[in-house]
């Protein structure tokens, strides 16, 4: 899914500005596509390239039959599954998800968390319902002796117990299938497309079929079955394997499939394709008879481009980002294995399908062009559209090929994905004025990644844990888009600018080759990163300038280090906020000496009067800075200090006191919390850096808040006056 | 050239006229600043990511985007008040090609004096005109092409802002009543009638705009640093302004209701 929506201002002040942007626009040319790269024969890469491909994540074997109606939006559609069972016992019963059916009812799961919205389309607005109705699951015999057996009728019960939801089927085989054996199934559905609002499903001619045939639960190895119930947030998990399929469609239709086409025949007015995906574990298709088709070959890798005529300008645009999200993913994450990536741009009536990945396909959402208002006030944004195909190329990894359980672990794929595109645009762009890549900007000033994320945390950081399963989340509460994509983004890009870029790219990158073709968890990934990085990362000394000089007399002193495992701790499994605060700057007179005092024989000496300050003898000026934790979350924050001689002194705090005070035998001008802005975890950041009492100049917004403020002005009253 | 050799007489009027806007605006955002500069006590903004931190403090401070708007709409207003009523004074100061226009101070505010109830009655005749025409323009011209219903609707715009000086024209120097809505109306007959001069008072208005438009996106892409610049272009706009009404007082008088060229003098 794309980002997800956020609930604060400055975000949906953001969107507003993207959404009417197309009101602002002129009518951009249809490019003229280049001609088609030829289709690749194999459906993934060259095995020096796709390996390794562990043989034992091979577990099921598709081959379908489908056909379309696109008058009634039906599919018509037979199934031959071949399953092995990769657990320790043996199964004598099967579950399959039957995800259409989450659009049969109100009464659904789905239905019910949603009542029919999904990012801002509607349901009710579209009318139609879909399900996939099972008439038929038989278990094919093996002979033996390589010819079909007998066909038995199974036993199949929809909306089975404990959660007798429609969105869940119960296959009961006749016999058991023992630890490492295959069961052949073939099953026969019908599946009704709704019109789409939810990801799946058609408008008008444009059909994406999605989630349209029954798919089985994944077997753990101690024999235990994932397999939930379909609710809002809960998304998808299934097993690897091979899919042969053959649809026949209208003889008009342009498709596109995951995985290569293998075949295309036209008779009369219909048409059959078959298609073919290997090691894969999903399978969706698209079809309209309007779609343009732009292809390109990157390093071969077939990039299709579905797109109708209204979006095609645009093609350019995400190809540009494709490129770019092949080529920072691949070195960190290891080779993309598939021969061809199919990106899908849903129709304007359709916007409800698009943000959306399948294995070796995802829909995108268009680029709005900027108007002429919005571009001469220098608006410009790289969200719309790019960064949608950043994200759903993105997925291609995680949960893609990092195959994770997005029910139980959502963070694992839209978290960690939501990370490595903030990574795609850094490699991209590099660093800009030296800063991260702008997402958006306004004149010479930008919104980075950094601080889209942080927005996103102003108002539903602490509604939820980042570890929880996808149902945890409340859709009243809110909270999943910020949560689950940007505060697992938050959690790791801080632990990255902590330990190390390339120590945690290194880390990542292991654990990302580790688990190609797997369903790792998030234990995985965070064993991997203790692995990569150490238990304990040492961050800095807390003092290593108090030996030079004018700095003496701090505190604290000793080694900083990061406890890699506690820190994944609070900020996967708690809700607690980085949150640092310069509380206050003392600049005091020093401790003088005069004054009566006992000598060695115990009689009061001295009686001198205190020196004034400045006289000659008086004590110098003293700097305090005092620094609070105010969050509750314990991480180490780097301190800047500037002395009133100019003197720049670094420190390292381990936070692990609610507060802690640095004293310079010298007055301090400003100090400055986390300066090279490395928590992104941290939201609250304008009472990271403050100055002397004495020294307060310019608070570097109300000048120019106040100067924008008063030139609108003058703008609005050139307007009325003369 | 004569609208112009008589504008920069009155340079010392156009001077006024920007210091005071730059009085009113200053006022105005002395406001904002304040406010924000009391929400960031002694602290100073941690780098340079300028939109997050107004992000974060109109977050923090939601009632900031109250207090701007405030500014907005009272400056804009007061502004349109002090415009309302100067205008008179100033199309006195400048007069009219070949005729005697008053002398002295007393003459001068005896005479705005004197014409100031019509003037601002012809205003509001023309603000209802303004808001009707422009609620049923924009529903036409918002239905047209990005670069098209901007071009038409700046049209619009400024042919309610001529007619409008006509009108006045109409009133303070030859005398139309202002309370009458045929005076107010007159103005954009007046329009027609001239159509060089009414170029020309176009151009000069949308050459106004067109500086103050300028003045305003180097304020905002700059993030408020362009202010003097800003504040140079409403220099110029100002004084495009007053041209834009030396010519308008150059049209010959039209309205009906009129007393004729020279009458308040």
């Amino acid at each position: 899914m794309p980002l997800h929506r956020g609930r604060t201002s400055p975000l949906r002040l953001i969107s507003s500005i993207i959404a009417i942007a197309p009101l602002l626009a002129c009518d951009p040319e249809v490019p003229t596509p280049p001609p088609v790269v030829a289709e690749p024969t194999a459906a993934l890469r060259p095995a020096d390239i796709a390996l390794p491909i562990p043989e034992a994540a091979r577990v099921l074997d598709w081959t379908i039959d489908a056909r379309l109606d696109e008058t009634e939006h039906r599919i018509d559609g037979h199934a031959r599954l071949r399953w092995r069972n990769t657990s320790r016992v043996a199964i004598d019963r099967m579950p399959f998800h039957l995800y259409m059916n989450a659009f049969r009812a109100e009464d659904t799961a789905w239905m019910r968390d949603s009542r029919g919205e999904h990012r801002g389309h509607s349901a009710r607005e579209r009318g139609a319902w879909g399900y996939i109705d099972v008439t038929g699951v038989h278990r094919r015999r093996d002979r033996g002796d390589g010819r079909e057996g007998d066909r038995v009728a199974l036993r199949h019960v929809e909306s089975p117990p404990p959660s007798s939801d429609a969105s869940r089927m119960d296959v009961e085989l006749d016999a058991p299938v023992g630890p490492g054996e295959w069961v052949e199934l073939e099953i026969d559905f019908v599946t009704k497309m709704p019109e789409v609002f939810a990801r799946t499903g058609y408008a008008e001619r444009f059909h994406m079929v999605a989630q349209w045939y029954p798919k089985p639960g994944v077997l753990h190895p101690d024999g235990t079955w994932r397999a939930h119930t379909f609710t809002f947030h809960s998304e998808f998990y299934a097993d690897f394997g091979d899919f042969d399929v053959t649809l026949d469609v209208p003889a008009d239709m342009v498709v596109g499939t995951t995985g290569i086409t293998t075949a295309t025949t036209t008779e009369g007015d219909r048409r059959r394709i078959t298609a073919r995906a290997e090691m894969v574990h999903d399978f969706a298709w698209a079809a309209d008879p309007g779609f343009l088709e732009y292809t390109h070959d990157h390093e071969g890798v077939k990039i299709r481009q579905l797109v109708l005529p209204e979006h095609a300008a645009s093609t350019g645009a995400h190809l540009e980002a494709q490129i770019a999200a092949l080529d920072s993913m691949q070195p960190r994450f290891g080779s993309y294995p598939w021969s061809t990536i199919t990106i899908v741009h849903p129709p304007s009536t359709a916007p409800g399908a698009g943000g959306m990945e399948y294995p070796t396909l995802f829909t995108t959402s268009p680029v709005y062009p900027l108007g002429v208002g919005l571009r001469l006030l220098g608006v410009q944004e790289r969200v719309s559209g790019v960064f949608t195909t950043v994200h759903e190329f993105g997925h291609q990894y995680f949960q893609g090929l990092l195959a994770s359980d997005e029910f139980t672990q959502p963070w694992l794929d839209e978290g960690m994905n939501t990370m490595s595109n903030a990574l795609v645009l850094a490699d991209q762009y590099g660093p800009q004025d030296g800063d991260d890549p702008w997402l958006a900007r306004l004149g010479v000033h930008g919104l980075t990644s950094r601080d889209f994320v942080r927005m996103s945390q102003f108002d539903t950081a602490t509604l939820q844990q980042v570890d929880v399963a996808a149902d945890a989340f409340d859709p009243v509460v809110g909270g999943f888009g910020s949560v689950v994509y940007r505060k697992t983004t938050a959690v790791m890009m801080t632990l990255r600018a902590l330990v190390g870029e390339e120590a945690f790219d290194a880390a990542l990158g292991s654990y990302a080759r580790a688990f190609r073709f797997a369903h790792p968890t998030g234990a995985d990934l965070e064993l991997a990163l203790r692995d990569g990085l150490g238990d304990r990362v040492v961050l800095g000394h807390a003092a290593p300038e108090a030996e030079a000089g004018s700095a003496a007399g701090a505190q604290p002193t000793g080694t900083v280090t990061l406890d890699v495992a506690e820190f994944l701790e609070q900020g996967l499994r708690s809700t607690r906020v980085v949150d640092y605060r310069v509380h206050a700057i003392v600049n005091r007179r020093g401790q003088g000496h005069a004054g009566w005092h006992r000598n060695e024989s115990g009689v009061l000496v001295g009686g001198d009067p205190p020196l004034r300050d400045g006289a000659e003898g008086a004590p110098a000026m003293e700097g305090v800075a005092v620094i609070h934790r105010r969050g509750d979350f314990i991480v180490p924050v780097e301190i800047e200090v500037v002395l009133a001689d100019d003197t720049v002194v670094h420190r390292v705090w381990s936070g692990r006191t609610p507060t802690v005070t640095l004293q310079f035998d010298q007055p301090i001008a400003r100090v400055r919390l986390d300066p090279g802005s490395k928590l992104w975890l941290e939201h609250r950041r304008l009472d990271n850096h403050r100055v002397a009492p004495t020294l307060v100049d310019d608070d570097g917004l109300s000048g120019p808040l106040g100067d924008t403020v008063e030139g609108a002005t003058i703008a609005l009253l050139s307007g009325v006056g003369p | 050239m004569n609208a112009l050799r008589r504008a920069s007489a009155a340079w010392r009027w156009a001077v006024g006229l920007w210091l005071g806007e730059l009085l009113i605006a200053l006022v105005g955002a002395y406001g904002v600043r304040n406010h924000v500069a009391a929400a960031m006590d002694e602290y100073v903004i941690p780098d340079d990511h300028l939109l997050y931190a107004l992000a974060e403090l109109v977050h923090a401070h939601p009632q900031l985007t109250a207090s701007i708007l405030v500014s907005l709409v009272t400056t804009t207003l007061l502004g349109f008040v002090v415009w309302t009523l100067l205008a008179p004074l100033l199309l006195l100061r400048l007069g009219r090609e070949g005729h005697a226009r008053p002398r002295g101070a007393a003459a001068l505010g005896a005479a705005w004096l004197a014409s100031l109830g019509g003037a601002v009655a012809t205003s509001a005749w023309h603000l209802a005109l303004r808001i009707a025409l422009v609620v049923i323009a924009s529903q036409a011209v918002l239905a047209l092409p990005g670069i098209v219903a901007v071009v038409l609707g700046v049209i619009v715009v400024l042919t309610l802002t001529c007619a409008l000086d006509l009108s006045r024209v109409a009133v303070v120097v030859d005398g139309a009543p202002g309370t009458s809505p045929r005076t107010a109306l007159d103005g954009f007959t007046a329009l027609a009638r001239a159509p060089l001069r009414t170029a020309a008072m176009m151009g000069l208005g949308a050459l106004g705009w067109l500086v103050v438009l300028a003045g305003l996106v180097a304020v905002v892409r700059t993030g408020g640093a362009a202010l003097p610049l800003m504040r140079a272009c409403a220099a110029l706009a100002t004084f495009l302004g007053l041209v834009r009404l030396a010519v308008a007082l150059d049209v010959p008088p039209w309205s009906r209701a009129a007393r004729g060229p020279g009458d308040q003098a």
